[in-house]
């Protein structure tokens, strides 16, 4: 099977200092990918990367075997908490609709189609009776919900999260892998960071283990063995303390 | 009343002062969400060397090459405290300060050579500029204000969903390919703008609050960003209107000081009667008292 | 009698930027700012009653008002509603635009110049006399004189309040400080001493000399006390220089000193050891050798261990000149070797990178 996204040679640098160091690695169509490191080893960089948010030294992020640049619409990104400005006096409607920004051109309004549409997505999420809610109003899991439900709406093909099972509650996390299997049913590819080592098998299928380069990658079956694990997380050079 | 609300000099200020306020509670919204109110206050008064040296080059005091002096240096004094924020360890909240003081200081320094300068005459405007004074507007004045403002409210209208998502969510919006740095320049430009034009209403000193007191009216009547903007800038646009009105009518009222004072009302009202207000909270806080 | 201007300039120089150095280091500079503009309300309404500039009680009479923005301020911060940066702003222009309603009403009939207010006259401080154990000095000497002893004692007396409170509010309280003792206290010193200036150096510029040598300072030293010193020294610095250019160009002393005090910031910012200058050196320094281990590191890789000119220039994007200048300073250094066209490591190259991936903390290869 050919891969959805190739990276090549990937070098990142954060002020002269590498964060990423000659990564190649693939991401499989249709696939529950959850990239999993310690902390620092490069994974927040990683999917940022792979959506042209980063410069990198040298490498290629390439999807479909063309620059990802083409195809930034298709991928669809659930940020983490502190990244967003929960002073924004937005309700839970108008941050979903965001998500159909992608499909309007300049000035165009979201119209009746676009609002039904993120209905429908807050509906999968469970959260249609939170819609006229400030965002910043919600509990942890319910604004993840949010987030993702706008990712639903921007119907894209390639779900980016960064950590959205941190600091949430159980239901929630039980139902996001929930869509997510679902969403994969119908042909979407999900690249989640992951922190929680004992839940990567029972929740994604594929996964990349990270520490600054890449120290294993495949399916879980292949990839996830206790000596890669033991490799990323304790023997790193420079990393013994 | 009549007579005072169809004379010359009220129509012309009053036309002015409202559309200015308006635009500024608009686009004022924006930084006070973005937690930047005051950088306002920093490029407010360091607008003012701007004025004096426009006027020092040009020599007579033409509306439009003040309002451009005003708005060069509001830019430079913006790029300097950018500098000293990204570079040093020093806070914004104290770069603000140094750059504000220190440009005013130059104002001050230039005008004192301005004015023991017999090279120089009609400078005793210049210090309008400080203070506002919206009676002594003229017609030029207030076609560069609805000008400005117009244009400002166009470019905002033309990006709203970008620059929506982006004061958000800013990396939400990059991965969706709006450019962060191109709509944070364009804010920053409008309302430097805003400022430029706005001076000789309200001058280098006050004109901040109509960058900041109607958005903290939207925020406490309204959870929607549209409706925020709208009431910011109804509201800025009331309070010139009255205080325009009570500067004509009363006498020896500076109006920009007038217009600040109906908005600062305005402010503690809200404080207290809006939907999230201190009556409402203390009467839920009684209720879940009784409750439990 | 010119000197005793200097003097006058110096010893306000002196007391505000002592306290400025906690207000820098509080985060407190727009409060700052924002006292600085309402005392104006309390001059004005001061003066309608005492009529004498210079009076105690209008001293005593601003400097509440300077309080009390301070308090408001707090009052409508805490009740979450507005942020404390839109409550600065938006609770100091009220109170100004009050004071200029009053003065532009009133000014007929009380003497009191805006802009002198404004933009303060030190020049006029030795006209104001008063006589102190037979000695004839200024009136603004004098009062100015004390309130830097006030600081003096006060900084001396709660040295490590202040310093605890400054840097970790929450440890001092559980340590049993009053952190709002502290807060007000100073508060109530830093009102008291901008309304004694605003005659010197005007009651906006008046921010400046708190905030300017304190900052100038901050980016020199790693400990409070030295911040203090420095902070002092810088005040006297911006003092003298801005007295001296003020009467060759003959311009307001107080303007010119404050932005004096803007340009000796910027050169300390941009030449000081770790400055924006010797920053910018380094970084280019660094980038320079992250290029070349760059390339080493390549060349250490199974799959490129042999590499053409054409290959590294594409890997990385080099310009032919940036590829030369790397390269030849590797071959001189016996990193590396060329052989028929191809670059390749030698083992000193090897060695390298062996140090680099350690340096960069990076995994050997595999």
């Amino acid at each position: 099977m050919t891969p959805l996204i190739t990276v090549k040679d990937l070098n990142v640098a954060y002020q002269e200092k590498p964060a990423l160091w000659h990564v190649n690695m693939s991401i499989q169509e249709n696939s529950r990918t959850a990239i999993v490191g310690p902390n620092g080893a490069g994974k927040s960089t990683l999917i940022k990367s792979i959506m042209k948010l980063i410069r990198p030294v040298s490498g290629k992020i390439e999807i479909e075997g063309r620059d990802a640049r083409h195809a930034l619409k298709r991928v669809a990104y659930v940020p983490q908490k502190g990244e967003v400005n929960w002073d924004f006096p937005a309700t839970v409607l108008d941050v979903v609709l965001m998500g159909r920004y992608v499909h309007k051109g300049w000035i165009k309004r979201p119209n009746r189609k676009d609002e039904s549409i993120a209905l429908s997505a807050l509906e999968t999420m469970k959260m249609e009776a939170f819609k006229n809610r400030q965002i910043s109003e919600l509990s942890g899991g319910q604004k993840q919900r949010v987030f993702i439900a706008r990712a639903i709406a921007q119907d894209a093909d390639i779900y980016i999260m960064d950590e959205p099972l941190q600091g949430i509650d159980i239901t929630t996390e039980k139902l996001i892998i929930g869509i997510m299997k679902q969403l994969q049913q119908e042909g979407k590819t999900f690249i989640v960071v992951h922190h929680h080592l004992d839940t990567v098998e029972e929740y994604f299928d594929h996964v990349v283990i990270l520490n600054k380069t890449v120290i294993a990658e495949g399916t879980i079956g292949s990839a996830w063995r206790k000596e890669n694990i033991n490799r990323a997380y304790y023997e790193m050079s420079g990393s013994h303390d | 009343m009549i007579d005072i609300l169809s004379g010359y000099t009220f129509l012309i200020v009053a036309f002015g002062t409202v559309i200015l306020a308006f635009a500024s509670g608009v686009i004022g919204t924006v930084s006070v969400i973005k937690g930047q109110s005051l950088i306002g206050d920093a490029i407010g008064h360091a607008t003012f060397p701007g004025i004096v040296i426009a006027f020092m080059l040009v020599g007579i005091r033409d509306t439009f090459s003040l309002a451009l002096g005003a708005l060069i240096l509001g830019i430079v004094a913006f790029f300097i405290i950018q500098l000293i924020t990204e570079q040093s360890k020093i806070t914004l909240d104290s770069a603000l300060a140094l750059v504000l003081s220190s440009f005013f200081g130059l104002g001050m320094a230039l005008m004192s050579f301005v004015q023991g300068n017999p090279n120089f005459d009609g400078t005793q405007g210049l210090s309008d500029y400080i203070f506002g004074q919206a009676a002594y507007m003229l017609r030029s004045d207030v076609y560069l204000i609805i000008a400005a403002s117009i244009l400002s409210l166009l470019i905002f209208a033309l990006f709203y969903q970008q620059i929506k998502i982006y004061i958000f969510d800013p990396i939400y919006s990059r991965s969706i390919g709006i450019s962060n740095p191109l709509m944070n320049f364009m804010i920053l430009a409008i309302t430097i703008t805003l400022i430029a034009v706005g001076l000789k209403a309200v001058g280098a000193i006050l004109i901040v609050n109509l960058l900041i007191a109607p958005a903290v009216i939207g925020q406490l009547w309204s959870n929607r960003f549209f409706h925020v903007l709208l009431i910011a800038g109804t509201t800025g646009a009331a309070a010139a209107f009255i205080g325009t009105y009570i500067s004509t009518a009363g006498d020896d009222i500076a109006t920009g000081p007038a217009i600040i004072l109906v908005l600062s009302a305005f402010v503690v009202l809200s404080l207290i009667f809006s939907r999230k207000g201190l009556l409402r909270r203390s009467i839920q806080k009684r209720k879940i008292g009784e409750r439990t | 009698m010119m000197v005793e201007v200097l003097f006058v300039l110096i010893v306000t120089a002196m007391a505000t930027s002592l306290l400025g150095v906690f207000l820098v280091l509080r985060g407190m500079a727009m409060v700052t700012d924002a006292i600085s503009h309402t005392i104006l309300l309390g001059i004005v309404l001061a003066f309608f009653i005492t009529n004498d500039i210079r009076s105690p009680w209008l001293i005593i009479a601003a400097s509440l008002v300077g309080v009390l923005t301070v308090y408001i301020i707090e009052l409508v911060s805490q009740t979450r509603l507005i942020r404390q940066d839109a409550a600065i702003g938006f609770v100091f222009t009220a109170l100004f635009a009050i004071a200029i309603i009053l003065v532009s009403k009133y000014a007929g009939d009380v003497h009191l110049d805006l802009d002198v207010v404004l933009m303060g006259e030190v020049i006029f401080a030795p006209f104001n006399r008063i006589e102190i154990l037979g000695f004839s000095i200024p009136n603004a000497l004098w009062q100015l004189s004390i309130i830097l002893l006030i600081n003096i004692a006060f900084v001396l007396l709660f040295y490590k309040e202040l310093k605890i409170t400054s840097f970790d509010p929450k440890f001092a309280y559980i340590a049993g400080f009053s952190a709002a003792f502290i807060h007000y206290a100073l508060m109530t010193l830093v009102s008291v001493t901008a309304v004694a200036a605003f005659d010197a150096v005007g009651s906006i510029l008046v921010i400046n000399f708190f905030v300017a040598p304190a900052l100038t300072a901050y980016l020199l030293v790693k400990r409070m006390g030295s911040m203090i010193m420095l902070s002092l020294f810088f005040a006297v610095l911006n003092s003298v220089a801005g007295y001296y250019t003020s009467f060759y160009f003959d311009l307001s002393v107080a303007g010119t000193t404050s932005f004096i005090a803007l340009i000796t910031f910027m050169i300390v910012f941009l030449f000081n050891s770790n400055g924006w200058v010797s920053s910018r050196i380094q970084k280019a320094r660094q980038k320079k050798q992250f290029n070349r281990a760059m390339i080493l590191m390549l060349l250490n890789e199974q799959s490129h261990e042999s590499l053409t000119q054409e290959e590294i220039m594409s890997h990385f994007n080099l310009t032919p000149k940036q590829f030369n200048r790397h390269i030849d300073h590797l071959l001189l250094n016996e990193y590396i070797e060329k052989q028929n066209k191809k670059y390749r490591l030698t083992p000193r190259g090897v060695e390298f990178t062996h140090y680099t991936r350690i340096k960069y903390e990076l995994p050997e290869m595999i």
